[in-house]
This record gives C-alpha cells, structure tokens and sequence, in this order.
C-alpha cells in the first residue's frame, strides 16, 4: 500500500484534519492508497498558493511555458509504466488499456505544449461611426489579446484518471494559469503519483496543486471559492450542475464535460457483421465507464435481426477477467457503488419491458466472484421512454433500438437531455453527412466510434456539458479575451 | 580547420559530382578556412528528384514525427553551441558577441517555435448550404527551393526550413557560397537526426549556375529567397515562365524618425544598434536618419559621440562589436558608395575609411560611418548600401517625416522615435513598410512575421504567416443535393 501526500505550494503536505481515506483494487477490494482527506482549509491554501504563483507564471514566455508543459509530457512518457500499472490496480483499467492511455495522455500534454506557441489576438477591423453606421471612435486601433484566466479548479474523473489529468494540465497551464487539482476521490493514488512526477521538475511552487478528498468537501470547496476564476470539470451531469450552481454566485468561467447517452446509427447498407462486432468492442472498453461510449444503437429494421445476433454473439466472446491479465478484454466496475448503480439500472429496464439478450448478471467464477464485476449486458426492444435509454448508466450495458427512416431515428437519437457524442454507419455518405447535420452532438463520427485525435477539442450539447475542452484551441478554451481601444489622435 | 564539407543529397553525405570545390575565407584574416563542394547541374537534379520521390511520405508522416524531428534539429544546435558560433563568426566575419548570443540560439528557437505553432495550421469549414458540404484541406506545396543569405547564415535558412518542413514540404536549399558551412552542418545534424533521406537536401555553389537551376527545375513548386532587390527580380523574372510563385525578402532602405519629444538616450542607443549592428549588413539596418530640425544637431553630435565607442576588431573576442564585413568585393562596393557620398557635398562626421589598426589591415574592415545634411534624393539615400555607412537629414514636420521615408523603391522597415505614442500611430498607419517600430529598431522574434513591400519584396518570414508560404489550402466539396447544380435546369423542361 502506498502512503501518498498531497503537493501544495511546492511542498508535501498532510491534510489540516490529519485523516485519511483509502482507495481499493476493484478486482480484489484490496486497499491500494492511503490518502490525505483533504477540506476547506486545505484547499485554501491551495489556491493561496496558486495565486500567489500566478503573476510569474503567467508573465512567462509562451516559449518558456510551452518548454514546461513538453517536460510534464515527457516525463509522463518516462513514467508511463508505473502510471499505467496503478491504472489498473486502482482503477481496473485493463494491462492493454492503460498503456494506450498514458500514450494518449502524453500526446495532448504535447499538443497543448505547441498550442502554447500558437496563442494569438486578433486586430479588428473597426472604422469611425458615419452617419447612422456604428463604429469605433476615429482614429482607433482595437484588439482582442488574450489572458490566462487566473487560478483554476481541476476536477478530473475516475474513468480515465491520468488521461484527465494531463489534459487538464496541459491545456490550463500552457496560457498561463495555475491551477488546484483535484483527483477524483475513487482512484487518488494515481493523482499523488502525478504528485510525485511533476515534484521532480521543478515547477515553479504553487503553478501545480493536488489536493486529494471528496467532490462534496474538497470539490464544492473549490467550486466556490472565490480566488478560483475558472472550475474545469469533468464528470456526470448530475455533479456538474451542483458545480455549476456552486460557481455562480462568483460568475466562474466554466467548461464542463459531462454525460452522454450517446446513439451509434446503423443503416441498411452497412457491413453489418462488421459493424456489430467493431461497436461491441468499443461499446465495453473500460467496462462502459466512458462518456463517449455508444449505448444507444439505433438498428434500421431491415437489417436489425441480423446486427443483433453478430453483437450478441460478440458480447458474449469478450473476455471478462482480471485486469492485469493480458488476455482480459472487460476488467471490473470501478467500485460497488458503481456496480449496484448499474444493477438497479439493469434491473429496471427489465421491470420496464426491455428484452436482457444477454449478461444482466455477475460472473460466479472465482476469482471473479470477488470483485465488482458485470458480465457485458445488452437489451433489446428498448424503447424511447424507458430508463435505460434515457439516463447514463456509466457501465458494460448497451440498449438496441430499432428504426425505419432517417428522420424517425434523428428524432430519437435526439430526443435526450444529452448532447454528447454519436456516430452513423453506412457506405451512403450524403445520407451520413445529412444525419451528421442533424444530429444534437458535439462530436459526431461516420463509421467509426470514439477515434480521438489530440488535435480535435472535445465537448457536448445540451447537458453534456459548456464549452470544448483540448484540441488545437484547446489552450483557448483556457484565455479570456480583453478588447482594447486605442484611440490615436 | 580539417572538417570535411559535404552537401546533403538524398540522405547521404556528398561531393560535388564534378570534383570542383569552392573556398570559404575568412573576412578577418583573408584565411581559407574551407572548401565545399561547388555542385553541377547534375547535383542540383539529384537533389531535386530526391526531395520530390521523398515529399509524399514525408507529407503523410505523423504531425508530431515532424516535430520530433524539428526538436532534435534544434537539440543538436544547442548542443553544438560553441562550434557552431566560430564557424559563423569565422565564415563571414559577423561578432562572436552577436552568433552566440543571437543566431546559434535563434536558430534552435524557430525550430521549437515552428514544431509548436505548425501543429495548429488548421483548413476552414465552409457555410455554402445544406446542399454541400464545403471545406478547405491544407497541403504542402511540394518541393522547395531555398535561396538563404550570408549575412546570419544558419538562422535565415532555418527560418525557411522550419516552416517548410513542419508543414510537409522537403527542400533544397542553397546557401550563400561565401558562409555555407553552419548550413552544411546542419546537413550533418539531419543525418543524426534520422531525418529521412532527401526531405532536406542542401547544395552549395554560384547562384547564378546553381540558384538559377533550382528555380528554374520543373520540379521545384516555389522559390523561397532572401537576397538583394536586383537577385529578387531576376528570380521573379526566371521563375514566371513557369508561373512559379516565388517568395521574397529583400533589401531595405530603413528610415530611422526622431520625433522633436523623442528619448534622445533611448534613440541614440537604438540609432547606433540599428546602423553598425553586424556592420549595418542587415535588410532591416536603419540607414536613412530623418531628425527633427530641433533636435538634430543634438542627435548628430551624441550619435558620433555614440558611434566612437564601438569597438572595431577581430570577430573571434568577446568585446569586440563591429567585425569586418563579409568579403572584398563586398566592402570595395560599400567603398563606393562612401566615396560617392563624400562627392556629393554631404558632411562627413565620422569614419568614412578602414580602421587603421594591425587587425584591421588584416581582414575587410571598415569604420562605422557618418554621413550629415543629405539629400534625401541622392544616391547614399536612395541605395541599399548594406554596410556600415548611414545619412543624416532634418525634417520640420511630421508629414514631412512621412513622405521622405516613403520616397524609395524598398518598403522593408521603418522605426518612429517619440513620446508622443498617438503621433506615432498616425505616422505608422501611414508608411509604407511591412514593420514599423515605435522607440525600437531591429526587434525582431519568431512571433513577429517579416517582410516587407515594394522593392523589399511581399513575403513573410516567421509567425504563423509564414506557414502561409509553404502551404496552399485545396478546396473540397462534397455534394449532398444528389444532382448536378446547373443554371439551364427550368430552361430544359
């Protein structure tokens, strides 16, 4: 078990309460960490400490800044292993998963390393008011430049812990903030050994602080706090809205990623087969537990019979195990309150009609009796009203809808509190880039699902969240513009 | 120095097909330092052909290969520091003070500057209707050729290879033949670097036979050139045949505005910087001085007084700021100018001959000169001199100011000396140059895109504009109407 402190201010620290919580191996619930139990007080001191850093940081060069975070990217590459490793211990992530994720990790620090250089203002093209025609005052340049934000609130998700972190990081410091981070509370360690990384590189004290402990303690804290300028979370919808009401009455810059309820439309000409089993594999990485994961299929009814066999068939091939294994393809929820969510869910679409075409249970075989596991689950003859599609499950369960024409299924894949992702299937791409006009998403994918490139920002509609997160102008979503008027003569 | 010079073609460390070399001399000391390979027609077409076989891959690699690529160019020049500085210095005379603390370090820096800025060049989403879907792909041009100058011979040929290469292009570049070898060695550095064999070639020998063969090859999509004004026009004129688009950063005839209110310490420092700095042998010198008549027998006394200070002498030492200028032939040019000045009735209040010291004699010096009271229409003010010889003449009006610097050819620069910072935009707004500084002169970073107008040609060199030169954006439409769009459709039923 490691014993883990938090890192404020340049400096390991104990919680001010001097408690601790533990986090637990979901495979086995053997502890993994033991981690200071963060308050108030101690995120005080940590946004103290980032202010305080602020004024230095942000008057660095965009090369000097761009330097840093290519150094935080390089050692996440350098460590990759060990991250990787406590990825699946603490989270469950599979032994083929995690590295792909710290790869993943390094590349946006990277991207946002170079984004750091690209940071501009623009001059606009402003002329004197004449007549009954607005303008700017006569001989007036005015400019938009762009600022950091100040301090920020990083409150990342369990689901992809280090991912999370390094794109938060990266895109926050590379304009110029600082930031308090908070890693979510179910896989802390991961976060303290992101401690441990960046306490070797000699950052500027106080640009990065990690201060572990519950979203209802330390994450409220944050998210009210008034030397807190911008709250970056990610997350559910449910959360993120206490978050966002928690902000308002400082009028905080927000970007918010949250749930999805994401369709993945599959018309008549696609490769169905193919399709199926491409889906299925994307629709139970991380048991389920991403945002961007398709967990409404919408099945043209000509070829749906057939869809469903070859995903059923493909469900029931994965290999559900142990997470270090190399050949476990589904490892565990990531905790028993994760798991009995998902049951009640599972357990309410049946109440509510949907057909369970397979999994719906817990693996009996040891030693998979011991840990939070759910064998991959699907439903089919699931309608627009019921639970299941209309709320996030957040684990390895996929409902299968039918449909007849194009503008039945835009309207149901639509018909959701949720905005997130999509994706549509088929060999017709102006019947795809029609429903890729039509649909209600902030990414959509034509036949694929959940390919993520560092350069494309990241975000949704509707409740899924505000604001893009990453991308080339992901350092932006970091900035606020201040215009400028100079008026000469 | 017994390193030997090798072009880079296609990967591979080369000698001229021919045999023949070209020597590198010293300006300081009339030294051989080097021979290089003086390449034939025939090295020219191998390196062309490698660079165009090599384009498509190299094009499709993974953004952030090319990066890597880039940063480790600039890892081995910082690495390479010390040696590198000599090299400079030594091939073409500019200060040790100067290649270290500027080109060596700028060098590497465009390198990071560019892996970081290319990742964000970006196509456009076009609103054309639910008809179409519209959009703009970005693409490299293909091939191009290089022309890079002698005068900060490592990093004005970075400052083309960084963008060229980030963006998916390969190159051909041909340095100077006077200071080739920091660009050779970076042809060394890109073996090292794993860079893949003919993504940048580099090819050395006379311009006229060389240079014209590169802009003239079929398979060369665009001229990328810094150089003189009358070298810009006869690339221009050879590449029109082809309608070859061609870049160009050329001379300068820089005015130099000080203002009634003008910070006279502030504006001396920068006068006596922006003349002599690398023996005034920059596109970007100030070598027109436009003075306020109330201040400008002020300006000219503390400008000589400025001016005598600088220390005139071998490259090689730290303090030494003024070394020789660049070759012979070079310096019997500025003599001529010098002379032509002194006839012309201009005054004369400082240098105007070699300095007279055993060092001096040595290499091709020449003493920072001062020329006062000139016409702002004689020859001294209207030529690009490109050494350290500059001319002093009053103006009573701000409008005046104005219109003496923009009667020239050349429209690369201009500073504005004042106090008065709104005074000082209006006149900006007004000249006709691609940079104006207000209280500065010669700043110039990677941020900051450079180049000019008129005879100073119309291309930028750094900033994300210069990603613009080396790339075109190809327009795509994807119909989704399902039919032709024609405007006969009601007239055939």
């Amino acid at each position: 078990m490691d014993t883990c402190k938090m890192w404020i201010d340049g400096r390991w620290a104990d919680a001010d309460s001097g408690r601790t919580f533990r986090t637990h191996n979901p495979a086995t619930g053997d502890v993994v960490a033991e981690v200071p139990l963060g308050g108030p007080s101690d995120v005080d001191r940590a946004v103290a400490a980032a202010r305080a850093a602020l004024p230095a940081w942000s008057r660095k060069s965009q090369a000097e800044r761009s330097a840093v975070v290519a150094r935080i990217a390089a050692a996440i590459r350098e460590h990759a292993e060990e991250l990787a490793r406590l990825e699946v211990l603490e989270h469950g992530a599979t032994a083929t998963h995690a590295p792909m994720m710290m790869g993943f990790a390094a590349g946006n620090l990277e991207l946002a390393a170079s984004g750091a250089r690209t940071l501009m203002g623009e001059v606009l093209p402003v002329a004197p008011s004449k007549g009954d025609a607005p303008g700017a005052g006569p001989s007036t340049v005015a400019y938009m430049q762009r600022e950091p934000v100040g301090v920020c609130a990083l409150i990342t998700p369990w689901n992809v812990p280090s991912l999370m972190i390094a794109t938060k990081i990266g895109f926050c410091l590379a304009p110029g903030n600082t930031c308090v981070l908070k890693p979510p509370s179910i896989n802390s360690g991961i976060g303290l050994k992101w401690a441990e990384i960046l306490a070797e590189l000699d950052l500027p004290p106080g640009v990065v602080n990690i201060v572990t402990g519950p979203g209802g303690n330390v994450g409220s804290a944050l998210a009210s706090h008034p030397g807190v300028d911008l709250v970056s979370f990610t997350g559910s919808s449910e959360v993120g809205k206490s978050i966002i009401a928690a902000s308002s009455q400082t009028v905080k810059t927000l970007i918010m990623e949250l749930g999805g309820k994401n369709p993945a439309i599959i018309l008549e000409d696609a490769d169905v087969e193919a399709v199926a089993a491409e889906l299925c594999s994307i629709a139970f990485e991380n048991a389920g537990q991403n945002c961007a994961q398709p967990s409404r299929l919408y099945v043209q009814e000509r070829v749906h019979d057939r869809f469903v066999a070859a995903f059923i068939a493909a469900a029931e091939a994965i290999k559900v195990g142990d997470p270090a294994g190399h050949d476990t393809v589904m490892g565990p929820v990531v905790s028993k309150e994760q798991r009995d969510r998902i049951e009640g869910y599972i357990a309410s679409a049946i109440e509510e009609g949907a057909t369970l075409a397979t999994g719906g249970r817990r693996p009996t075989q040891p030693p998979l009796d011991r840990g939070f596991y759910v064998m991959p689950t699907v439903f089919t003859d699931v309608t627009q009203s019921m639970t299941i599609a209309r709320e996030e499950v957040f684990g390895p369960v996929v409902g299968i809808h039918r449909f007849s024409s194009d503008e039945q299924v835009l309207q149901a894949a639509n018909d959701t509190v949720f905005g997130l992702c999509a994706s549509v299937w088929t060999k017709d791409y102006a019947r795809a880039l029609r429903l890729v006009n039509g649909l209600q998403a902030g990414t959509v994918w034509v036949n694929q699902h959940m390919n993520l490139s560092p350069e494309t920002p990241w975000g949704g509609f509707k409740e899924s969240g505000l604001a893009k997160e990453g991308g080339v102008i992901g350092p932006e979503g970091y900035t606020q513009l201040k215009l400028v008027y100079l008026k000469h003569d | 120095m017994d390193h030997t010079y090798c072009m880079l073609i296609d990967g591979r460390l080369a000698q001229a097909s021919t045999g023949e070399t070209i020597e590198v001399v010293n300006p300081a000391d009339r030294q051989v330092i080097a021979s290089v390979p003086k390449a034939g027609p025939d090295d020219l077409d191998t390196a062309v052909e490698a660079a165009s076989r090599a384009q498509w891959a190299w094009a499709a690699e993974h953004p952030v290969d090319r990066c890597r690529v880039l940063f480790e160019l600039a890892h081995l020049i910082r690495d390479h520091h010390d040696e590198l500085v000599r090299l400079e210095t030594a091939q073409y005379g500019g200060p040790v003070f100067k290649t270290g603390r500027f080109d060596i370090p700028a060098a590497a820096g465009i390198l990071e500057y560019y892996a970081g800025v290319g990742r964000g060049l970006t196509g456009m989403t076009l609103p054309v209707g639910p008809s179409a879907r519209a959009m703009t792909l970005r693409e490299p041009l293909g091939v191009v050729g290089l022309i890079t100058p002698w005068n900060f011979p490592l990093v004005t040929a970075i400052a083309k290879i960084a963008p060229a290469l980030i963006t998916g292009n390969t190159c051909v570049v041909k340095p100077a033949s006077c200071a080739p070898l920091t660009v050779l060695r970076l042809g060394e550095f890109a073996v090292e670097a794993g860079v893949p064999a003919g993504v940048l070639n580099i090819v050395t020998g006379p311009g006229g036979s060389i240079g014209e063969a590169l802009v003239t090859h079929p398979k060369v999509a665009k001229i990328n050139f810094t150089g003189d004004s009358q070298t810009g026009k006869r690339i221009m004129s050879l590449a029109s045949a082809a309608v070859k688009p061609v870049a160009c950063e050329l001379g300068g005839k820089n005015a130099f505005i000080v203002l009634g209110d003008a910070d006279l310490d502030a504006a001396i420092e920068g006068a006596v910087w922006s003349s002599f700095f690398n023996s005034g042998q920059n596109c970007g010198s100030a070598s027109r001085f436009f003075v306020h008549e109330s201040v400008y027998d002020e300006f000219a006394g503390r400008f000589v007084t400025a001016a005598e200070k600088l220390t005139v002498g071998d490259p090689l030492k730290p303090e030494t700021m003024i070394g020789p200028v660049a070759y012979e032939a070079h310096r019997d040019r500025i003599e001529r100018f010098v002379e032509g000045a002194k006839r012309s009735g201009a005054r004369l209040l400082l240098g105007g001959e070699r300095p007279d010291t055993p060092e001096a004699r040595a290499g091709f010096f020449l003493s920072p000169t001062i020329f006062a009271d000139c016409d702002p229409k004689m020859e001294l003010m209207q030529e690009e001199v490109f050494g350290p010889v500059v001319g002093l003449a009053p103006f009573r009006t701000s409008d005046e100011a104005v219109a003496l610097t923009n009667d020239t050819r050349y429209g690369l620069c201009a500073s504005i000396w004042t106090h008065d910072l709104r005074l000082g935009m209006v006149m900006a707004e007004q000249i006709k140059t691609g940079t104006v500084w207000i209280n500065q002169h010669l700043a110039i970073v990677p941020e900051i895109p450079w180049g000019g107008c008129k005879e100073s040609g119309w291309s930028k060199e750094n900033s994300t504009l210069a990603l613009e030169e080396y790339t075109m954006q190809k327009h795509l439409w994807i119909d989704l109407a399902g039919k032709p769009h024609t405007l006969w459709e009601d007239m055939l039923r």
